[in-house]
Protein backbone atom coordinates (compact mmCIF):
# COMPACT_ATOMS: atom_id res chain seq x y z
CA UNK A 1 0.00 0.00 0.00
CA UNK A 2 1.07 3.53 -0.65
CA UNK A 3 2.29 5.51 2.17
CA UNK A 4 -0.76 7.36 4.00
CA UNK A 5 2.15 10.11 4.91
CA UNK A 6 5.52 11.37 3.52
CA UNK A 7 8.47 9.60 5.33
CA UNK A 8 10.60 13.03 5.77
CA UNK A 9 7.91 15.62 6.06
CA UNK A 10 4.63 13.96 7.10
CA UNK A 11 2.59 15.60 4.50
CA UNK A 12 -0.26 13.50 3.42
CA UNK A 13 0.22 11.79 0.09
CA UNK A 14 -1.50 8.39 0.08
CA UNK A 15 -4.86 10.92 -1.04
CA UNK A 16 -3.21 11.97 -4.31
CA UNK A 17 -1.75 8.33 -5.66
CA UNK A 18 -5.16 7.00 -6.83
CA UNK A 19 -5.40 10.21 -8.90
CA UNK A 20 -1.39 9.84 -9.78
CA UNK A 21 -1.28 6.38 -11.16
CA UNK A 22 -4.26 6.52 -13.43
CA UNK A 23 -3.08 9.75 -14.80
CA UNK A 24 0.61 8.01 -15.50
CA UNK A 25 -0.84 5.22 -16.63
CA UNK A 26 -2.79 7.56 -19.28
CA UNK A 27 0.56 8.55 -20.60
CA UNK A 28 0.63 11.90 -18.47
CA UNK A 29 4.55 12.86 -17.61
CA UNK A 30 5.33 12.36 -13.76
CA UNK A 31 6.40 15.66 -13.50
CA UNK A 32 3.36 17.13 -14.70
CA UNK A 33 1.10 15.50 -12.60
CA UNK A 34 2.78 16.28 -9.22
CA UNK A 35 2.99 19.50 -10.34
CA UNK A 36 -0.81 19.66 -10.90
CA UNK A 37 -1.37 17.74 -7.78
CA UNK A 38 0.59 20.54 -5.47
CA UNK A 39 3.58 17.91 -4.72
CA UNK A 40 6.54 20.68 -4.27
CA UNK A 41 9.12 18.68 -1.91
CA UNK A 42 11.60 16.48 -3.40
CA UNK A 43 10.83 14.25 -0.38
CA UNK A 44 7.72 13.70 -1.10
CA UNK A 45 7.96 13.48 -4.70
CA UNK A 46 10.18 10.11 -4.39
CA UNK A 47 8.07 8.55 -2.57
CA UNK A 48 5.57 8.40 -5.42
CA UNK A 49 8.04 8.14 -8.44
CA UNK A 50 9.73 4.84 -6.66
CA UNK A 51 6.68 3.20 -5.26
CA UNK A 52 5.86 -0.06 -6.22
CA UNK A 53 2.22 -1.20 -5.72
CA UNK A 54 3.49 -4.68 -4.08
CA UNK A 55 -0.39 -4.87 -2.50
CA UNK A 56 -1.26 -6.25 -6.18
CA UNK A 57 1.03 -8.69 -6.85
CA UNK A 58 0.82 -10.79 -3.36
CA UNK A 59 -2.79 -10.78 -3.67
CA UNK A 60 -2.48 -13.42 -6.21
CA UNK A 61 -1.35 -16.13 -3.40
CA UNK B 1 8.03 46.28 19.01
CA UNK B 2 6.66 43.26 17.21
CA UNK B 3 5.23 43.46 13.08
CA UNK B 4 3.47 40.58 11.64
CA UNK B 5 2.52 40.19 7.70
CA UNK B 6 0.86 37.53 6.12
CA UNK B 7 1.85 37.48 2.87
CA UNK B 8 0.43 33.91 1.98
CA UNK B 9 -2.70 32.39 3.89
CA UNK B 10 -5.16 28.99 3.54
CA UNK B 11 -6.37 26.90 6.35
CA UNK B 12 -3.46 24.50 5.42
CA UNK B 13 -0.48 26.63 4.79
CA UNK B 14 0.91 29.58 6.68
CA UNK B 15 3.39 32.18 5.55
CA UNK B 16 4.34 35.02 7.64
CA UNK B 17 6.66 38.24 8.02
CA UNK B 18 7.86 38.97 11.14
CA UNK B 19 9.55 41.51 12.62
CA UNK B 20 11.77 42.34 15.51
CA UNK B 21 11.61 39.40 17.68
CA UNK B 22 14.47 37.49 18.04
CA UNK B 23 15.81 33.85 17.49
CA UNK B 24 15.14 32.93 20.70
CA UNK B 25 11.49 34.08 20.82
CA UNK B 26 10.46 32.62 17.25
CA UNK B 27 12.16 29.14 17.61
CA UNK B 28 10.33 28.79 21.06
CA UNK B 29 7.28 29.54 18.84
CA UNK B 30 8.10 26.70 15.93
CA UNK B 31 9.47 24.27 18.83
CA UNK B 32 6.02 23.77 20.58
CA UNK B 33 4.13 24.45 17.19
CA UNK B 34 5.68 20.68 16.32
CA UNK B 35 5.81 19.40 19.28
CA UNK B 36 2.82 20.24 21.82
CA UNK B 37 -0.43 21.10 20.44
CA UNK B 38 -2.58 19.09 21.20
CA UNK B 39 -4.53 16.81 18.58
CA UNK B 40 -6.45 13.82 18.67
CA UNK B 41 -5.47 11.00 16.41
CA UNK B 42 -6.45 7.32 16.88
CA UNK B 43 -3.80 6.01 19.44
CA UNK B 44 -5.32 2.10 20.26
CA UNK B 45 -7.17 -0.23 17.76
CA UNK B 46 -9.35 -3.47 18.88
CA UNK B 47 -9.13 -5.78 15.78
CA UNK B 48 -12.01 -8.52 15.54
CA UNK B 49 -11.06 -9.44 12.28
CA UNK B 50 -8.35 -8.93 9.59
CA UNK B 51 -7.96 -10.47 6.81
CA UNK B 52 -6.86 -8.03 4.60
CA UNK B 53 -2.81 -8.74 3.21
CA UNK B 54 -1.79 -6.14 5.66
CA UNK B 55 -0.52 -7.13 9.15
CA UNK B 56 -3.07 -6.24 12.31
CA UNK B 57 -0.01 -3.73 13.36
CA UNK B 58 0.48 -2.03 9.58
CA UNK B 59 -3.60 -1.59 9.75
CA UNK B 60 -3.30 0.08 13.11
CA UNK B 61 -0.05 2.62 11.78
CA UNK B 62 -1.83 3.54 9.14
CA UNK B 63 -5.17 4.31 10.64
CA UNK B 64 -3.08 6.32 13.43
CA UNK B 65 -1.97 8.65 10.50
CA UNK B 66 -4.95 9.75 9.57
CA UNK B 67 -5.67 13.28 11.06
CA UNK B 68 -8.95 13.46 12.59
CA UNK B 69 -10.70 16.84 12.74
CA UNK B 70 -12.93 18.30 15.43
CA UNK B 71 -15.09 20.85 15.89
CA UNK B 72 -14.35 21.37 19.17
CA UNK B 73 -10.91 20.68 20.43
CA UNK B 74 -11.54 22.25 23.97
CA UNK B 75 -13.86 19.51 24.89
CA UNK B 76 -11.43 16.90 24.81
CA UNK B 77 -9.16 16.51 27.84
CA UNK B 78 -5.43 14.81 27.98
CA UNK B 79 -5.99 11.17 29.07
CA UNK B 80 -3.75 11.77 32.07
CA UNK B 81 -5.73 14.88 33.28
CA UNK B 82 -8.80 13.64 33.02
CA UNK B 83 -10.95 12.95 35.70
CA UNK B 84 -11.14 8.92 34.90
CA UNK B 85 -7.43 9.04 35.48
CA UNK B 86 -6.76 7.66 32.10
CA UNK B 87 -8.82 4.86 31.86
CA UNK B 88 -11.00 6.38 29.20
CA UNK B 89 -14.24 8.29 29.50
CA UNK B 90 -16.22 10.39 26.86
CA UNK B 91 -14.22 13.40 27.59
CA UNK B 92 -10.92 12.00 26.64
CA UNK B 93 -11.70 9.49 24.24
CA UNK B 94 -14.01 9.22 20.83
CA UNK B 95 -14.37 5.40 18.93
CA UNK B 96 -14.45 5.27 15.44
CA UNK B 97 -15.82 1.95 13.74
CA UNK B 98 -14.41 0.10 10.70
CA UNK B 99 -15.70 -2.42 9.02
CA UNK B 100 -15.74 -3.29 5.02
CA UNK B 101 -15.19 -6.31 2.92
CA UNK B 102 -13.87 -6.75 -0.19
CA UNK B 103 -13.18 -6.35 -3.29
CA UNK B 104 -13.17 -2.26 -2.82
CA UNK B 105 -10.56 0.00 -1.56
CA UNK B 106 -10.89 0.84 2.10
CA UNK B 107 -11.00 4.83 2.83
CA UNK B 108 -11.07 6.96 5.71
CA UNK B 109 -14.45 7.84 4.96
CA UNK B 110 -15.84 4.60 6.17
CA UNK B 111 -14.72 5.00 9.37
CA UNK B 112 -17.69 5.99 11.04
CA UNK B 113 -17.28 8.32 14.44
CA UNK B 114 -19.65 7.75 17.31
CA UNK B 115 -19.82 11.37 18.30
CA UNK B 116 -20.32 12.94 14.82
CA UNK B 117 -17.94 16.29 15.73
CA UNK B 118 -15.16 14.13 15.02
CA UNK B 119 -14.42 12.98 11.84
CA UNK B 120 -11.24 12.19 9.56
CA UNK B 121 -9.86 15.28 7.82
CA UNK B 122 -10.10 13.81 4.69
CA UNK B 123 -12.38 11.36 3.44
CA UNK B 124 -10.26 9.64 0.63
CA UNK B 125 -7.00 8.50 2.33
CA UNK B 126 -6.81 4.89 1.26
CA UNK B 127 -6.79 2.73 3.82
CA UNK B 128 -6.48 -0.87 2.67
CA UNK B 129 -7.12 -2.57 -0.73
CA UNK B 130 -9.31 -5.73 -0.38
CA UNK B 131 -9.82 -8.55 -2.64
CA UNK B 132 -12.42 -10.71 -2.75
CA UNK B 133 -13.08 -12.85 0.35
CA UNK B 134 -11.20 -10.46 2.34
CA UNK B 135 -12.68 -8.62 5.10
CA UNK B 136 -11.77 -5.86 8.24
CA UNK B 137 -13.47 -5.46 11.14
CA UNK B 138 -12.19 -2.54 13.63
CA UNK B 139 -12.40 -0.44 16.67
CA UNK B 140 -9.96 2.31 16.76
CA UNK B 141 -10.15 4.94 19.88
CA UNK B 142 -8.80 8.20 19.31
CA UNK B 143 -7.06 10.45 22.14
CA UNK B 144 -5.63 13.64 22.47
CA UNK B 145 -1.96 13.71 22.56
CA UNK B 146 1.18 15.59 21.59
CA UNK B 147 3.70 15.71 18.89
CA UNK B 148 6.46 15.12 21.53
CA UNK B 149 5.14 11.68 21.88
CA UNK B 150 4.35 10.63 18.77
CA UNK B 151 4.28 12.33 15.34
CA UNK B 152 0.66 11.38 14.60
CA UNK B 153 -0.30 14.39 17.01
CA UNK B 154 2.08 16.59 15.27
CA UNK B 155 -0.52 19.09 13.91
CA UNK B 156 2.40 20.68 11.31
CA UNK B 157 3.95 19.17 8.66
CA UNK B 158 6.58 21.89 7.61
CA UNK B 159 7.09 24.38 10.72
CA UNK B 160 10.19 26.11 9.69
CA UNK B 161 11.82 29.79 9.43
CA UNK B 162 14.36 31.82 7.69
CA UNK B 163 16.28 34.63 8.19
CA UNK B 164 15.25 37.65 5.59
CA UNK B 165 18.47 38.84 3.77
CA UNK B 166 20.54 42.29 4.32
CA UNK B 167 22.41 43.14 0.85
CA UNK B 168 25.02 45.98 0.90
CA UNK B 169 26.24 47.12 -2.01
CA UNK B 170 29.22 49.42 -2.01
CA UNK B 171 30.94 50.63 -5.24
CA UNK B 172 29.74 48.36 -7.26
CA UNK B 173 31.16 48.63 -10.99
CA UNK B 174 28.38 47.61 -12.98
CA UNK B 175 29.86 44.81 -14.61
CA UNK B 176 26.45 42.73 -14.35
CA UNK B 177 28.26 39.03 -13.39
CA UNK B 178 26.25 38.54 -10.45
CA UNK B 179 22.84 39.32 -12.03
CA UNK B 180 23.61 36.44 -14.18
CA UNK B 181 24.83 34.54 -11.25
CA UNK B 182 21.88 35.30 -9.01
CA UNK B 183 19.66 31.94 -9.42
CA UNK B 184 16.37 33.76 -8.34
CA UNK B 185 16.97 36.74 -10.67
CA UNK B 186 16.97 39.67 -7.85
CA UNK B 187 19.28 41.60 -9.10
CA UNK B 188 18.89 44.72 -11.84
CA UNK B 189 20.51 47.78 -12.73
CA UNK B 190 18.81 50.98 -13.15
CA UNK B 191 21.59 53.40 -12.86
CA UNK B 192 23.20 51.54 -9.75
CA UNK B 193 22.70 47.77 -8.96
CA UNK B 194 19.55 47.15 -7.17
CA UNK B 195 17.19 44.18 -5.53
CA UNK B 196 13.68 43.22 -6.57
CA UNK B 197 12.27 41.52 -3.50
CA UNK B 198 14.63 40.92 -0.93
CA UNK B 199 11.96 38.09 0.56
CA UNK B 200 12.99 35.90 -2.26
CA UNK B 201 16.92 35.79 -1.59
CA UNK B 202 17.60 32.48 0.00
CA UNK B 203 20.87 33.50 1.12
CA UNK B 204 22.87 31.39 -1.42
CA UNK B 205 25.69 34.28 -1.84
CA UNK B 206 26.49 33.21 -4.93
CA UNK B 207 26.79 36.87 -6.03
CA UNK B 208 28.97 37.42 -3.46
CA UNK B 209 31.58 34.88 -4.90
CA UNK B 210 31.40 36.43 -7.97
CA UNK B 211 32.25 39.86 -8.01
CA UNK B 212 35.54 40.75 -8.13
CA UNK B 213 35.55 43.58 -6.15
CA UNK B 214 33.50 42.67 -3.29
CA UNK B 215 31.25 44.93 -4.00
CA UNK B 216 28.10 43.29 -3.04
CA UNK B 217 27.74 41.48 0.65
CA UNK B 218 24.72 39.59 1.72
CA UNK B 219 24.13 39.14 5.77
CA UNK B 220 21.58 38.05 8.00
CA UNK B 221 18.89 40.64 9.02
CA UNK B 222 18.76 39.22 12.47
CA UNK B 223 15.30 40.06 13.99
CA UNK B 224 13.49 39.73 10.51
CA UNK B 225 11.92 36.15 9.67
CA UNK B 226 9.78 34.43 7.08
CA UNK B 227 8.09 31.83 9.22
CA UNK B 228 6.63 28.92 7.16
CA UNK B 229 3.93 26.57 8.85
CA UNK B 230 1.97 23.90 6.99
CA UNK B 231 -0.95 21.67 9.13
CA UNK B 232 -1.66 18.57 8.09
CA UNK B 233 -5.74 19.19 8.13
CA UNK B 234 -6.69 18.70 11.39
CA UNK B 235 -6.23 21.98 12.79
CA UNK B 236 -6.10 25.16 10.66
CA UNK B 237 -2.94 27.59 10.62
CA UNK B 238 -4.26 30.06 12.68
CA UNK B 239 -5.19 27.81 15.65
CA UNK B 240 -2.10 26.37 15.98
CA UNK B 241 -0.35 29.64 16.23
CA UNK B 242 -2.63 30.35 18.34
CA UNK B 243 -2.83 27.52 20.62
CA UNK B 244 1.39 27.34 20.32
CA UNK B 245 1.21 31.06 21.96
CA UNK B 246 -1.16 30.13 24.77
CA UNK B 247 0.60 27.06 25.66
CA UNK B 248 4.39 29.31 25.49
CA UNK B 249 2.51 31.07 28.34
CA UNK B 250 1.17 28.49 30.20
CA UNK B 251 4.85 27.44 30.36
CA UNK B 252 5.90 30.35 31.91
CA UNK B 253 3.23 31.23 33.85
CA UNK B 254 4.58 27.54 35.51
CA UNK B 255 8.16 28.85 35.37
CA UNK B 256 7.48 31.69 37.00
CA UNK B 257 5.23 29.96 40.24
CA UNK B 258 8.00 27.67 40.57
CA UNK B 259 10.95 29.89 41.02
CA UNK B 260 9.27 32.08 43.70
CA UNK B 261 8.44 28.71 45.13
CA UNK B 262 11.94 27.67 45.15
CA UNK B 263 12.18 31.41 46.51
CA UNK B 264 10.13 30.97 49.56
CA UNK B 265 11.63 27.23 50.37
CA UNK B 266 14.96 29.13 50.80
CA UNK B 267 13.93 32.22 53.21
CA UNK B 268 12.48 29.46 55.52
Amino acid sequence: MFPVRCFTCGSLISRHWEEYKDRVAKGEKPKDVLDDLGIKRYCCRRIFLSHVETIDLLSKY
Amino acid sequence: MIHVEILDYIDTNGKFLIKGVSTAFINAIRRVAMSEIPKLAVDFIRIYDNSSSLYNEMLASRIGLIPLKTDDLEFFKMPNECECNGEGCSSCQTILSLSAEGPKMVYSSDLVSTDSSVNPAYQDIPIVKLYEGQRVICEAIAKLGIGKNHAKWQATTICAYRNVAKIDIINCDLCGDCIKECPKGLLYIDKELRVKNILDCNLCRLCERTCSIDAIRVSLDEYQFIFNIESDGSINVKDIVNTAVDVIENKLINLKAGVAEIGQRRRT
